[in-house]
C-alpha cells in the first residue's frame, strides 16, 4: 500500500460540516427542530489512503458519507474537492467532480436495476455522464466485469443470477466505470457471507493499487475497518470523537467510547472470554436533543462536571481526540483501569 | 393529531374551492341552458332572453361564478332553477337516504369480504381460494345495472318477495322493517361491487402480513394457530384495509346515482340525474360541492381512523 | 435428564418448484442441561433450518423427516399438533435474529408478554402484570412499568432483543433457541445481549443452543459448537480444540477469513474460493470441494461421513486424519 503524503492536498476536505433533518410540527407545519445525523465534522481525506469511518447505528457515519459525495444537503460547513469549493455547486456545475468521487452500497441487490444485464448497469454510468458511446461503454463494461473478477459472460446476466458477492462486484465496477479517485464503500460487505466477505475486501484492495484509488471505508464491523483503513475516525451522535492512524487508535485508544467499542467487539479466542467487557450504559440519546458539553457524558463512566458543561474539541494533530480526560496507557489494564474508576465514581 | 386535522382542514379550504371553479366551468360548457330546457319551443325568443337576464345567464363566466360564491360565502346555496325551492331544503331532504343507502352496501361488503378474504388467504393455493378468488373476479366484472335488473327480475317480480323500488310503501306504516325490505336490493347490487374488489384486497392483505416474522414469534410462544390468525395477524392486515374501504365512500356515492335511478331511491343520485336533465346550474354546483366535501372528509377520516389503530403512526 | 435435546439422523425436506430440496440432511446432536451449543454457518448451512424444525415451526412446505427429535425426554415428532404446542415456549423457547420485525406492531409490550404468561404460567390480570414487570427486570430493563405499556416501535433494536428475551424465560424452559440474536444489533448492545444470555445459564441452569455466523460469538459463548456446511455437520467438538485445532477445512478456512484486530503487521486475509452453494445445486461427493484448497479425487466422488477424528471431535472430510494441510 502506498504512504499516503500528508504535504498533498486533501483529496476531499470538510469543514465544520452539519447535515440536519428538519422536524416539522403544528398547525403550520413550522420547523421546530433538527435530528442532527451530521455536526460539525470536520475532517481531510489525503490521496492514496483509505479512512475508516466506524461507530454505531444512528451515529451519522452513512450520512456523513452522503453528504461528503453531495448526495444529502449539507445543513452548514464546506466541502472541498482537491481544494476546490464545491459545497453550493449547482448539479450541472457538480458534473465533472460526480466522476471522480463515487459511491458502493451495503446491498447491492437493491441499489442495481433487476431489469438491466450487468453489461448495461456498468455502461450507464459511461453514458450517463456522455463519456462513451454505446458500443464504446459496452466495451469497457466487460472490461470492467473482468476487472473484478467475474467471468466473461456474465455481461448479458442480470442482477437475480449473480450470488451477493458477485452483485457486490458489480456495484464495485459500476463505481469504476466513470475513473474515480475516492470511492465511498458504504458498510461494502456487511451484508455477505463470511466466507466471501475477505474476496471483497483483496478486491478493494488490489483495486486501490492498480488504480491509485482513495477510499472512504464505512463499517460497523471493527475487524473489516481494522484490516483494510489506514486511518480510522470514530463517530458518536454525529460528531467525530477520535480520528488517529489505524495503529494508533486500535492500540492505544483514547476515548473512552472507542475503548469501549474495542472492548465491546468479541475476540474470535474463547481463552479471552473471561476478560472485563465494559460497554457504554443506555440508548444512545436522540440526535434531535444531543446532550449538553461533551455528547458522550450521559453513558461515560469517567464523566466529570466538566463533561456536563463543555463540549470538548477534536484536537491532538495526528492522534485527535475530542474528551476532556483523554485516556492514555494501552490494552487490557487500561480497561480495568476504567472499571475501577467507574467503581469510585459511583 | 389535533394540529395536524386542523392543517389539513386548512389545506382542504383551496382544494374545495378549486373543485367549484372547475365545476362550474364544466357545468357551463354542457350545451343548452336551463330556460331552453324548460320553455315550449313556440315561446317568443324575447320572453326566453328576457328569462335568461333575470336568471343571470348572460353576465360573462367569472362574473356567475363570483356571484354564486359570494352566495355560498353568505350560506345561501340558491333556489333551484326547475323546482324553485331552496336548494339546501332539496338536498337535505335526499342525503339521507343516499348515505343510508352507501353506507349499508359499505358495512355489508365488508361483512362479506372480510371472513372471506381472510378464509382464502389462510387457505392460500388452495381449491377454496381459488373459487373464492374466481367469484370475487366475476363480482367485479359483473355490471351493476345488468346485475340490478336481474335481481329485481328475479326477487321483485318472479318471486314476490322484495319490493321493487322506492324507499318506503306508499300508504304504508312508514316502519324501519318496511325500509329494510326495500333497502335489501339496491344494497345487494351496490355490495357486490364493493366484495368483488375488496376480497382481493383483503386477501394480498392478509396474505403479507401472515409472513410476517411476529407470527412465528407468537408460534413460538405456543400460541393457538386460531388466535395467531385472528389476534395477531388480523389486527395487522386490517390497517390497510381501513384505507381502502375509506375510499370506497366516494366510489359508492358516484355508483348510487343508476342504483337510485333504477330503484326509484330518493336519493341524491336521483336529483343529481334530474338536474343534469333540467341543466339546475345552483342545485348541480351544490350537490357538486356536498360530493366533495364528503370526499376530502373521508380521506380526513381514514388518515385519522389510521392513526388511532396503528401505534407506529404519528401525525403532528 | 442426560440430555435437554436429541437430535437423530434429523432430515427436512423442502418442496420447490423445481424439486425436493434438503435444507438440512441427516443431523445428529445433543444438548445437555445448562450446556451452551453453537451452530456456526453460513447462508443456506441449514443452522436456522435446523432451529426451527425443533418446535416445528417451518411454515407451509417444509416437512420433517426422517429423524427424531427428542426435548425434554420426550418425542417430538411423534406428537400431535395440540401437544407440540404446549412443548413451545414450555419445554423449549426461541429467540430470533430481527428484534424489529419479531415483536407484533399493533400490541403493547404487556399485551405481549401476558399472553405468553397466561400460556405457561397460568397467571392472569394483576398477578401477570407484576410477573411481566418481573419477566422485564430480569432481562435488565429497568423502567419495566412504563415499557409495559408501550409498542415495539418505540423501544431500541436492544430493548426490543431484551422484551424477546423476558418472553422466552416466561415458562422458565430447559433450552432456549437463540438464532443469531444478536446479528442485528451494534457491538456495545450484542456485548450487552450476550452478557444477559449468560447470567440466564448461571442463574437457571437454562441450556442454549445458539445459531450464529460470527465466531466471535461463537468464542464468547459456546461450550460445544457444531460447524455446518450445506445443510450437514462437518465438524464437531469443544470450543477450545476448535479454535486450537480446526480439522475441516471450511472451518479452518472460516477462520482465517475473518479479520481479526491485531498489533501484529499487516497481513493478507485468506479467502475462501468461490461462493457458497445453492442448496438445489449441490456438489457430488464433499460439498466443500469445489472450494477446498486441498480436494482430492475422492472428494469429488465420494461424500465423507462425520467420523471421530480424536476423542470428542468429529470432522467430516475424508483428509482429515491425514497431515493437517496449511
Amino acid at each position: 500500500m502506498p504512504e499516503p503524503s500528508r504535504e498533498a492536498t486533501p483529496l476531499l476536505r470538510a469543514d465544520q460540516l452539519s447535515t440536519y433533518y428538519p422536524i416539522r410540527r403544528g398547525v403550520w407545519n413550522r420547523t421546530t427542530g433538527y435530528i442532527r445525523a451530521v455536526d460539525g465534522v470536520t475532517l481531510e481525506v489525503y490521496p492514496g489512503e483509505t479512512l475508516g469511518l466506524v461507530g454505531e447505528s444512528g451515529c451519522g457515519k452513512s450520512t456523513l458519507g452522503r453528504t461528503l459525495l453531495r448526495l444529502e444537503e449539507p445543513h452548514a460547513g464546506r466541502i472541498y474537492y482537491e481544494g476546490d469549493e464545491v459545497t453550493t455547486l449547482t448539479e450541472r456545475r457538480l458534473r465533472p467532480y460526480r466522476t471522480h468521487y463515487q459511491m458502493i452500497f451495503q446491498d447491492p441487490y437493491a441499489s442495481l436495476n433487476p431489469r438491466m444485464t450487468a453489461g448495461e448497469l456498468v455502461a450507464e454510468p459511461l453514458l450517463a455522464h456522455r463519456l462513451a458511446g454505446k458500443g464504446e461503454a459496452l466495451r469497457l463494461a466487460h472490461r470492467l466485469l473482468e476487472l473484478v473478477g467475474l467471468p466473461r459472460a456474465s455481461a448479458g446476466r442480470y442482477p437475480h443470477q449473480f450470488s451477493g458477492g458477485q452483485r457486490q462486484r458489480i456495484g464495485i465496477a459500476r463505481a469504476l466505470a466513470v475513473t474515480p479517485k475516492l470511492i465511498v464503500c458504504d458498510e461494502p460487505v456487511s451484508a455477505l457471507d463470511v466466507s466471501v466477505q475477505a474476496q471483497i475486501l483483496h478486491l478493494l484492495q488490489d483495486l486501490q493499487r492498480e488504480l491509485d484509488l482513495t477510499y472512504i471505508f464505512i463499517a460497523h464491523g471493527l475487524g473489516a475497518v481494522h484490516y483494510i483503513s489506514t486511518r480510522v475516525a470514530v463517530m458518536y451522535l454525529g460528531t467525530i470523537v477520535e480520528i488517529a492512524d489505524k495503529r494508533a487508535l486500535f492500540a492505544s485508544p483514547k476515548h473512552p467510547y472507542t475503548r469501549m467499542l474495542l472492548n465491546a467487539s468479541p475476540v474470535s479466542d474463547p481463552r479471552r472470554r473471561g476478560r472485563a467487557i465494559l460497554v457504554p450504559e443506555g440508548d444512545v440519546p436522540s440526535a434531535s436533543n444531543p446532550p449538553s458539553g461533551c455528547r458522550f457524558h450521559t453513558r461515560c463512566p469517567i464523566a466529570m462536571p466538566r463533561c456536563v458543561a463543555e463540549e470538548p474539541a477534536l484536537t491532538g494533530g495526528a492522534h485527535a481526540v475530542a474528551c476532556h480526560y483523554p485516556l492514555g496507557g494501552t490494552g487490557e489494564e487500561e480497561t480495568h483501569g476504567l472499571v475501577r474508576r467507574e467503581t469510585a465514581a459511583r | 393529531m389535533v394540529s395536524f386535522v386542523a392543517r389539513r382542514l386548512l389545506v382542504s379550504m383551496p382544494v374545495l374551492l378549486g373543485i367549484t371553479v372547475i365545476n362550474f366551468f364544466i357545468i357551463k360548457l354542457a350545451p343548452g341552458n336551463p330556460v331552453e330546457m324548460f320553455i315550449n319551443p313556440n315561446t317568443p325568443p324575447e320572453l326566453i332572453e328576457a328569462k335568461k337576464e333575470m336568471l343571470g345567464l348572460n353576465s360573462p363566466f367569472f362574473v356567475q361564478y363570483w356571484q354564486w360564491l359570494l352566495q355560498l360565502l353568505q350560506g345561501e346555496l340558491g333556489y333551484s332553477f326547475s323546482s324553485y325551492a331552496p336548494v339546501a331544503g332539496l338536498i337535505q331532504e335526499r342525503i339521507g337516504p343516499t348515505l343510508l343507502l352507501a353506507f349499508s352496501a359499505l358495512i355489508a361488503g365488508l361483512l362479506v369480504a372480510l371472513p372471506i378474504g381472510i378464509f382464502s388467504a389462510v387457505r392460500h393455493n388452495t381449491k377454496w381460494d381459488y373459487f373464492l378468488t374466481g367469484l370475487s373476479f366475476v363480482g367485479t366484472s359483473l355490471p351493476s345495472f345488468f346485475l340490478a335488473l336481474g335481481l329485481l327480475y328475479l326477487f321483485a317480480l318472479k318471486l314476490r318477495l322484495l319490493p321493487t323500488g322506492g324507499m318506503q310503501t306508499l300508504n304504508g306504516d312508514g316502519g324501519v322493517l318496511d325500509t329494510l325490505l326495500h333497502l335489501i336490493l339496491p344494497v345487494s347490487v351496490l355490495a357486490v361491487v364493493v366484495i368483488g374488489k375488496k376480497i382481493r384486497y383483503v386477501r394480498a392483505s392478509m396474505l403479507d402480513v401472515l409472513q410476517q416474522d411476529y407470527l412465528r414469534t407468537a408460534r413460538a410462544k405456543g400460541v393457538r394457530e386460531f388466535a395467531v390468525t385472528h389476534k395477531h395477524a388480523l389486527r395487522n392486515a386490517l390497517l390497510p384495509i381501513i384505507a381502502v374501504f375509506g375510499m370506497e365512500i366516494p366510489a359508492l356515492l358516484g355508483g348510487s346515482i343508476i342504483i337510485e335511478q333504477i330503484f326509484q331511491w330518493p336519493g341524491i343520485g336521483q336529483l343529481t340525474m334530474q338536474s343534469i336533465l333540467s341543466r339546475d346550474y345552483p342545485t348541480l354546483m351544490a350537490l357538486n360541492l356536498v360530493a366533495a366535501i364528503v370526499v376530502l372528509t373521508t380521506n380526513l377520516l381514514v388518515d385519522v381512523l389510521y392513526a388511532l389503530a396503528d401505534p407506529r403512526i404519528k401525525y403532528r | 435428564m442426560k440430555h435437554v435435546l436429541e437430535i437423530e439422523e434429523l432430515t427436512v425436506t423442502f418442496r420447490t418448484e423445481n424439486g425436493d430440496v434438503r435444507p438440512v440432511d441427516d443431523i445428529s446432536f445433543a444438548v445437555r442441561p445448562g450446556e451452551t451449543v453453537c451452530i456456526v454457518g453460513e447462508s443456506g448451512s441449514g443452522k436456522s433450518v435446523t432451529s426451527l424444525a425443533i418446535l416445528n415451526l417451518l411454515g407451509k412446505g417444509g416437512e420433517i423427516g426422517p429423524g427424531r427429535i427428542r426435548l425434554a425426554g420426550e418425542q417430538l415428532t411423534e406428537k400431535s399438533g395440540a401437544e407440540l404446542r404446549k412443548a413451545r415456549g414450555k419445554d423449549a423457547a426461541m429467540i430470533f435474529q430481527e428484534p424489529m420485525t419479531t415483536l407484533n406492531p399493533v400490541l403493547t409490550i404487556g399485551d405481549q408478554l401476558r399472553e405468553a404468561i397466561r400460556l405457561h404460567a397460568g397467571l392472569r390480570g394483576k398477578a401477570a402484570n407484576a410477573y411481566a414487570a418481573e419477566l422485564l427486570r430480569e432481562a435488565g430493563i429497568a423502567r419495566a412499568e412504563q415499557v409495559l405499556k408501550q409498542y415495539p416501535h418505540s423501544l431500541s433494536g436492544g430493548m426490543r432483543q431484551r422484551v424477546v428475551i423476558a418472553m422466552a424465560i416466561a415458562g422458565k424452559p430447559k433450552l432456549l433457541i437463540a438464532d443469531e440474536p444478536t446479528t442485528a444489533l451494534d457491538v456495545t448492545v450484542q456485548a450487552q445481549i450476550l452478557a444477559l444470555l449468560k447470567r440466564l445459564r448461571t442463574d437457571h441452569d437454562t441450556a442454549i443452543l445458539l445459531i450464529t455466523h460470527d465466531l466471535g460469538v461463537v468464542a464468547e459463548m459456546a461450550d460445544r459448537v457444531l460447524v455446518m456446511y450445506a445443510g450437514q455437520i462437518v465438524e464437531e467438538t469443544d470450543v477450545f480444540t476448535l479454535f486450537d485445532r480446526p480439522l475441516h477445512p471450511y472451518t479452518r478456512g472460516l477462520m482465517k477469513a475473518v479479520p481479526a484486530i491485531s498489533d501484529g503487521p499487516d497481513y493478507r486475509l485468506e479467502a475462501i474460493p468461490g461462493s457458497v452453494p445453492d442448496i438445489g445445486r449441490l456438489p457430488q461427493g464433499c460439498r466443500f470441494h469445489p472450494r477446498c484448497p486441498a480436494a482430492a479425487d475422492r472428494c469429488r466422488g465420494e461424500m465423507p461421513t462425520l467420523t471421530p477424528a480424536a476423542p470428542a471431535h468429529l470432522v467430516r472430510c475424508w483428509l482429515a486424519g491425514q497431515s493437517p494441510a496449511s
